[in-house]
């Protein structure tokens, strides 16, 4: 990945709001911010964009969370997407670990923007030095 | 004849074993395949039939049948028992009379022998040897042993001096008068005197048995004849036997030579009456014969019984002569001596039947019936006892059935638990979300506005300020919901009636909601079908609308992008004193098959479920029960990805003396 380039997320949620906020957040922040409104879309920034980071909503219309997860994990060319699970409901957190998903790490709504994006550089920080 | 006493069971077996097959497979080869199949399975069926249903009856109409039979033979068994024995005792009656005549017999040849073996025998040595047989003494019946000799009538005169010479000055020959010979009796012992020179050839009836006699050289026997040389007593019927004695050394091959030749006869007279006496009278060692005076017997000469031929009878009652007593036995054997017949006829009294064991056929009859009525009985009881244990079986089974039943019930109150239980968890992980959602937003962008604040950008700072109202008000929405449910948990909530106008409070919501329907790009329109002052009703404000948005956020929710949401308010068409408010979407409609669940509290329809849009599922619940405190009606249609419209129909006149059920 290209130091240079601002890392490049892709964030689905169905509250138009949320996902608003995260774009304004993130990109103030240095990233380049794709948003969807549902797992579908959602799925398909991820492939048009292939980005270090797919921050995911569970609850979604078309495909859910762990749906957008799945596929993800299942298309080889996009193993180097790290997933980030964003919820407000606390069984999604037992239950993506059951999945045997990787997830790289699980958000509580509602959520410390400072804490968020020190969560994604630091996965970001630790991808960049395993490779 | 026992026959059908061993088949049957046989069959009822064979029918058992086939019946239960048939019960075993009944659900894989049910159907039979060939017609001879259908009618052994219907004689299998009968039999199990009768054995279940008549087995008592049945084993009583077997036992009794063959207790008859045992009955009927044992009966026939005493008959012929009887008849054997009164046949046997018969024969050997007759057997013993025979033997005293060949007894007899063999007394006259020891006195031809007598003759053969001597020149001349003379009365001292007859009188000798015939007191050495002992005879009389013996064999009661021979009345003694005589000899007669033979005298042609030119031999007469020196006859007569002869045997006045030996010491009988007065002999003569009798009866008197002159014939062309004479057979007088010259010896006779026991000695008679009478019998001295009777001449035995001028009765007819003994002449013909002498002459029998001597011309066949052999024992003969004459008719009955009243012996007149017996001393004293009655005259007893009585038969003479004689044997030829020819001169010594001269032949006697033919009938000539016998007939030149004969000396004379030895014979014997026996009465019948002593001889049959002692026979019947008598356990004789050498006949065997029995007494068995339960049996009469009557001895005739000849073979036709008359009271002539009568020669012996020992109680003085002539049943030859009658009608045979009925139950009793008659036999007649005959007998032949030489050249005559005598019949003994034998008849048995009742003494001798009474003597049997005439009981035992009763006796098997009536055990017989008894152990019938106990097998039968105990059968019977047997039936019942296992009538009593399928009653049990199945009384069990219901029993068993019952507590399958109430485990039944407490599995599915199990299950309906485990549902409400589910329900509670999804209500809250639900709740959760509803929850965090709008938070999420209300504190993100309050950091914006303050973000905003620090830079001095207040240009901008409306912008997050207006999502922080929008998602306010949705929390908003959801606690007071959330507040009606936990304050009274669907209960009737008393009103705070007033003069409330339908078409202000709608226009009112759609203000506030517009924006969250620009956000979904869901067309929002209200339309009041009315002049002004026809939505007004007496109601509660705040429960009204409550309840109207609570229709219009859902509609909205439920809606995809582009869809619309139209609302119309009206006087009804049919009531006149009602107000109707249709709230009709494009959404993902419900599905038919959950109508019935739509306003319980927390359902979800699966539409919503499946297409992950959040919500707790009160929304409904609570709009049904504000209409019905009301009074008024919620009702709506629906299709899958179509759409769904509500009619809620409030009467414009709350009547507050209308106590209604509060529950919902």
């Amino acid at each position: 990945m290209n130091e240079n380039k601002r890392p490049i997320i892709v964030f689905a949620d169905d509250d138009r709001d949320i996902c608003n906020l995260i774009k304004i957040q993130l990109t103030s922040r240095g990233f380049d911010v794709y948003i969807a409104e549902d797992g579908e879309a959602g799925l398909e920034l991820v492939v048009e964009h292939q980005p270090a980071i797919a921050l995911l909503d569970i609850m979604m219309p078309k495909l859910s969370g762990f749906e957008v997860a799945r596929k993800i994990r299942e298309n080889p060319a996009l193993s180097a997407v790290g997933i980030m699970l964003l919820s407000g409901r606390s069984s999604d957190r037992v239950e993506a670990d059951l999945v045997g998903l990787d997830i790289a790490d699980y958000i509580t709504k509602p959520y410390n923007a400072g804490d968020l994006v020190q969560r994604i550089n630091n996965f970001i920080n630790r991808e960049k030095r395993d490779h | 004849m026992p026959q059908p006493k061993i088949r049957q069971p046989r069959i009822v077996l064979v029918a058992e074993a086939k019946m239960s097959k048939s019960n075993s497979t009944i659900d894989s080869e049910s159907m039979p395949t060939s017609g001879q199949s259908v009618q052994h399975s219907f004689w299998v069926r009968v039999g199990a039939w009768a054995l279940n249903a008549h087995i008592t009856w049945i084993v009583l109409l077997l036992t009794l049948l063959a207790t008859f039979l045992v009955w009927k033979s044992a009966q026939e068994a005493l008959v012929q028992e009887q008849q054997t024995q009164f046949a046997v005792y018969a024969s050997e009656m007759s057997y013993a009379v025979i033997e005293r005549m060949h007894i007899n017999e063999q007394v006259l040849r020891g006195g031809i022998g007598l003759f053969a073996a001597s020149k001349n025998v003379d009365r001292d040595e007859w009188k000798k040897y015939v007191a050495n047989l002992k005879t009389y003494e013996e064999y009661p019946g021979i009345q003694g042993i005589g000899f007669s000799v033979h005298i042609p009538a030119t031999r007469l005169d020196a006859h007569l001096r002869t045997i006045r010479a030996e010491g009988f000055p007065d002999y003569a020959i009798t009866p008197p008068g002159a014939r062309a010979e004479y057979t007088p009796i010259i010896y006779f012992e026991p000695f008679d005197q009478r019998a001295l020179g009777f001449d035995m050839f001028s009765e007819a009836n003994l002449r013909a048995a002498m002459e029998r006699a001597r011309d066949t050289d052999g024992a003969s026997v004459s008719s009955i004849v009243r012996l007149v040389q017996e001393a004293g007593g009655e005259v007893q019927a009585s038969i003479m036997m004689y044997l030829p004695h020819y001169k010594n050394g001269a032949p006697s091959n033919t009938l000539a030579e016998r007939r030149a030749n004969l000396v004379g006869y030895v014979y014997s007279p026996i009465g019948l009456s002593d001889l049959m006496s002692d026979i019947l009278g008598r356990e004789n060692s050498h006949t065997g014969a029995r007494v068995d005076s339960n049996i009469d017997v009557e001895v005739y000469d000849g073979t036709l019984r008359s009271a002539d031929s009568l020669l012996f009878d020992d109680d003085g009652v002539l049943d030859g002569l009658e009608k045979p007593l009925a139950g009793s036995l008659t036999l007649t054997k005959k007998i032949d001596l030489h050249n005559n017949t005598l019949s003994l006829y034998f008849t048995t009294r009742p003494a001798f039947h009474a003597a049997f064991d005439n009981n035992k056929p009763f006796r098997l009859l009536i055990s017989g019936m008894l152990l019938s009525l106990m097998l039968s009985g105990l059968i019977w009881m047997f039936a019942i006892q296992r009538r009593r244990a399928l009653e049990l079986a199945s009384y069990l089974t219901e029993v068993d059935t019952e507590r399958k039943l109430e485990q039944d019930k407490i599995l599915l109150l199990n299950a309906s638990l485990t549902e409400a239980d589910k329900i509670k968890d999804a209500f809250i992980e639900n709740m959760n979300h509803e929850l965090r959602t709008p938070l999420t937003s209300i504190v993100g962008y309050i950091d914006l506005a303050i973000d905003d604040v620090d830079a001095g950008n207040f240009a901008h700072i409306a912008s997050p300020l207006t999502v922080v109202q929008r998602n306010a008000l949705r929390l908003k929405i959801l606690i007071e919901n959330m507040m009606k449910l936990s304050k009274t948990g669907f209960k009737y909530t008393p009103l705070n009636i007033a003069t409330v106008d339908v078409g202000n409070i709608l226009g009112d919501l759609i203000k506030s909601i517009g924006p969250t329907a620009q956000d979904s790009e869901v067309g929002l329109t209200l339309r009041l079908d009315s002049p002004d002052g026809d939505l007004i009703i007496d109601g509660d404000s705040n429960q009204l609308g409550q309840m109207f948005i609570n229709l219009i956020s859902n509609a909205i929710k439920f809606t995809p992008r582009n869809g619309t949401v139209t609302v119309v308010a009206s006087r009804s068409h049919t009531e006149s004193d009602v107000v109707e408010v249709k709230v009709q979407d494009t959404g993902i409609g419900i599905p038919r098959e959950e109508f019935h669940k739509i306003f319980e509290r927390f359902f979800r329809a699966s539409t919503a479920i499946e297409a992950s849009i959040p919500g707790v599922g009160v929304g409904l619940s609570l709009a049904h029960s504000i209409v019905r405190g009301h009074h008024g009606t919620i009702t709506f249609d629906s299709s899958v990805d179509e759409g769904t419209v509500f009619t809620v129909q409030l009467p414009t006149r709350y009547i507050s003396s209308r106590q209604i059920d509060q529950s919902t």
